[in-house]
This record gives structure tokens, sequence and C-alpha cells, in this order.
């Protein structure tokens, strides 16, 4: 009996080994919600804690290197589109005080987009993209709903030259719009001046100056410069004002050009005429 | 016990902590090659069916203790892909020999084999489903499993051309 046992045993061990471990599996299987299996994967945490300790600097590594790289070109594609989005709403914004500005004043305007700015301090100008073709005509004013830009000094077909008030070849007849008192401003490539105001007139700071009737370039009534500094020089018989452009020019991308009508050709030609 | 089992053994545990280490973190969705059954194939082809399947056993409880997984699972499926793997072991094999077309048929099989009860174990799905988790937990990282071989041995023939 006990060497035929021992001759099954030799014969068919390894599926005895295998049934046994088989059913090892088996039980330890069910048995894994048990208190004792319990405690044992609590151990089992530890060693997965402590692989996860070995692992995580090369995922790191691996991953968090490429992960960066991938959030530092999305972030640069989403800033790149932010500033786009935010100058298509700076540009629309423009375009919708310029239209209420169009809306609100019957005179003859075209709208028009400025492509160029001239870097030059002391002889600012830029270009638009509306010329002769357009109706553009030379000398023509060239403003926006805030105020004055400048007047069209040159142009082609399809392109105009614009010299912005900022020019040290520009003069302007303006007045207080509170007080009518009169004088004339000019840009002395630093600042704006507005000289020959009398100091037996009122003036004050943030008092808005625009053109006065007796521009013959300009028309009367629009606004030029706001006073941000102004005092009674004991030298002089006039005040030393210092203002600020109504229209921030370094900002605006377009800007409206005034068809000069016929009338104002005109005067200016009887005006000259009379001189 | 001889030196060579020893020394199995010993590339055994490196293979184990390669599993748990390096492929946990290079494995993409469900590509995810069993370096361990590579070793266990090889080494039950080499020692017999007997010492295979304990080993098998022996490391599938290491696995499913680090893994902290179903304790017993792995433990199973890779006693019965030992099991199988056993049936082809011959006597006084030589290491060279093993590494033949042979190998990767029996490692194919094999690891089809274990992913089989591994999931039959492990989840509890519906018997239509069975199919899709068979080809997304069994099949593809079984075909994982049989490219990494065949880069092993490419460089195990390198080493031999080398040496």
């Amino acid at each position: 009996m006990i060497y035929w046992l021992i001759r099954f045993v030799n014969s068919y061990r390894q599926y005895i080994i295998f049934s046994i471990l088989f059913l090892t599996s088996l039980l330890i299987l069910s048995l894994n919600d048990s208190k004792e299996i319990s405690s044992l994967r609590k151990a089992s945490f530890i060693f997965y804690g402590l692989i996860d300790y070995i692992k995580s600097p090369l995922e790191d590594f691996i991953y968090l290197k490429t992960e960066f790289e991938t959030l530092k070109k999305e972030n640069t594609e989403l800033t790149q589109q932010f500033l786009r989005l935010k100058d298509y709403e700076d540009e629309r914004n423009e375009l919708i005080e310029l239209l209420k500005f169009e809306k609100a004043n019957p005179i003859k305007l075209i709208n028009a987009r400025i492509i160029l700015k001239s870097s030059d301090p002391a002889r600012n100008k830029f270009i638009i993209n509306k010329g002769r073709k357009d109706g553009v005509k030379l000398n023509a004013t060239v403003f926006y709903s805030s105020g004055l830009i400048g007047y069209i000094s040159d142009l082609t077909e399809n392109y105009s030259v614009v010299y912005t008030i900022n020019n040290l070849n520009v003069r302007i007849s303006v007045k207080n719009a509170r007080t009518d008192a009169m004088g004339i401003l000019s840009w002395d490539g630093e600042k704006f001046k507005i000289y020959n105001v009398n100091k037996s007139a009122d003036v004050k700071e943030g008092d808005i100056f625009i053109t006065s009737e007796f521009s013959s370039l300009f028309p009367a009534g629009l606004p030029v410069a706001k006073v941000t500094y102004a005092s009674q020089s004991k030298e002089t018989l006039f005040y030393d004002i210092t203002a600020l452009p109504s229209c921030n020019l370094s900002d605006i991308k377009f800007c409206l050009v005034e068809l000069t009508d016929l009338e104002k050709q005109k005067l200016n030609f009887l005006l000259n005429q009379g001189e | 016990m001889n030196d060579r089992i020893l020394k199995s053994i010993f590339y055994l545990f490196f293979l184990l902590l390669f599993q748990l280490i390096v492929i946990e973190i290079i494995s993409f969705n469900y590509i995810k090659p069993d370096i361990l059954l590579i070793g266990l194939v090889y080494f039950t082809l080499l020692n017999g069916q007997i010492v295979g399947m304990i080993t098998g056993f022996t490391f599938g409880l290491l696995m499913d203790l680090f893994s902290s997984g179903i304790f017993g699972s792995n433990a199973l499926s890779r006693l019965v892909a030992t099991f199988f793997v056993g049936f082809f072991s011959k006597e006084d094999v030589n290491e060279r020999e093993i590494i033949s077309s042979g190998f990767f048929i029996i490692l194919f099989i094999s690891s089809l084999i274990e992913k089989l009860v591994y999931i039959f174990v492990t989840s509890n799905v519906d018997f239509k489903y069975l199919i899709i988790v068979y080809v997304n937990y069994g099949l593809i990282p079984t075909v994982a499993t049989m490219v990494f071989s065949l880069f092993l041995l490419f460089f195990v023939r390198k080493s031999e051309v080398s040496l």
C-alpha cells in the first residue's frame, strides 16, 4: 500500500503539487476579506508606498518634464490667443465709438485704419489706408471720437499721410471750452503747451481746449487738449499752460477723416486772398 | 538547489522589480508587457514543471503583495501558466536551446492563459463583455509581451555574438 502510494505520488507529483498550490491560491482568494489577509494587505501598502517612493522621481523625470513642456507650449498659445482677442475687443470698441460719433455728427466722414505710426517724436505722423480714391483731400481734418488727431499732409491714390498734432510744425488756434479764453496750442517735442492765453482769462486744470473759429485748417469745436498744469507767470502777461491731448494718439488704431467740403475750401481761398 | 536555480531566482527578483517599477511607468493604456512572465516561462522551461510551478506561485504571491491587488490572483494565474509551460520542459536542456521559435509560441499561449485566469478571478464582468475585456486586458498585453520578448531575444543574441 505504502509502496503503491509512493509510486503514485512519484508518478503524479506535478499534478499533486499543482492541486495543492491551486487550492492554496483559492483559499487565499476566499480569505481576501479576512483579518489576517487585511493586515497582510496593509503591510503590502507599505511596500507599495516604498515602490512608489522609488518610482516617483523616475516618473517625475519622464512625465513632468514632458508635461511641463506641453503646458508651457499651451500657455504660450493661450496667451497669444488672449492677446489677439484683447486686440479684437479693443478694435471693436474703437469702431463702435467711431460709429456713434459718425451718427451723431452730420458732417461727411470716412473711416480709416492707421497702418503705420511714425516713431520720430518731433515729427509724428500716421499713414492711413484711405487716399484720393476714397475722396480724401489735402489738409482734410483727421480726428477720433475723443478729439483731434491732425490733418492730411500728403496723399496718394490709396494712402494718406496724417500730420498729427504732436508735430513741431503744427500750431492750432484753440479756445477754452468753458470760458472761451483763446490761445495757441503747439507741441514742444515733449509736451503740449498752450501759449498766448491772457492772464486775465479764467483757466483751470482739467479745462478742455477746443479748436477755435480762427483756425483755418480745422473746423471749430473739436476737442484738442485737456489742461494738466496752469499757472500765472509773473514775468509775462500770459499763462504757462501744459496740456494732454484729448485723444490718446498712441492707443488708437482707427480714425475718421473729414471729406473736405467745397464751402470750406472756398472760405480758405477768400481768407488767403484777403491777406 | 543548484546554482542555476539560485541564479535564475535572482534574475526573477530583478524582473519582478522591473515589472513593478519600470513597466508601471512606461505602460500606456492596455499596452503593458509582462516581463515577469517571460522570466517565469524561461525559468520553467529550464528547470522543469514542479520548480516552475512553485516559483510561479511564489512570485505571483510576491506580486500580489507588492501591487496591492486581489491577494492570490497573480499567484493562481501564474501557477496555471507555469503548469502549462511545464509540459514543454525537457531534462538537461541547454540555456541557448530554450530561446527558439517554440519559446515564443509557448510564451504567447501561456500569456493568454495567464490573462484569462487573472481576468476570470479579478473582474466580475458580464459574459457578453468578456471578449472585449479579454482583448483589452489579455490580448493587447500579450502582444506587448511578445514584442518585448523579441527585444530580449535580440539583446541575448547580440551578447552571444560579442562573447
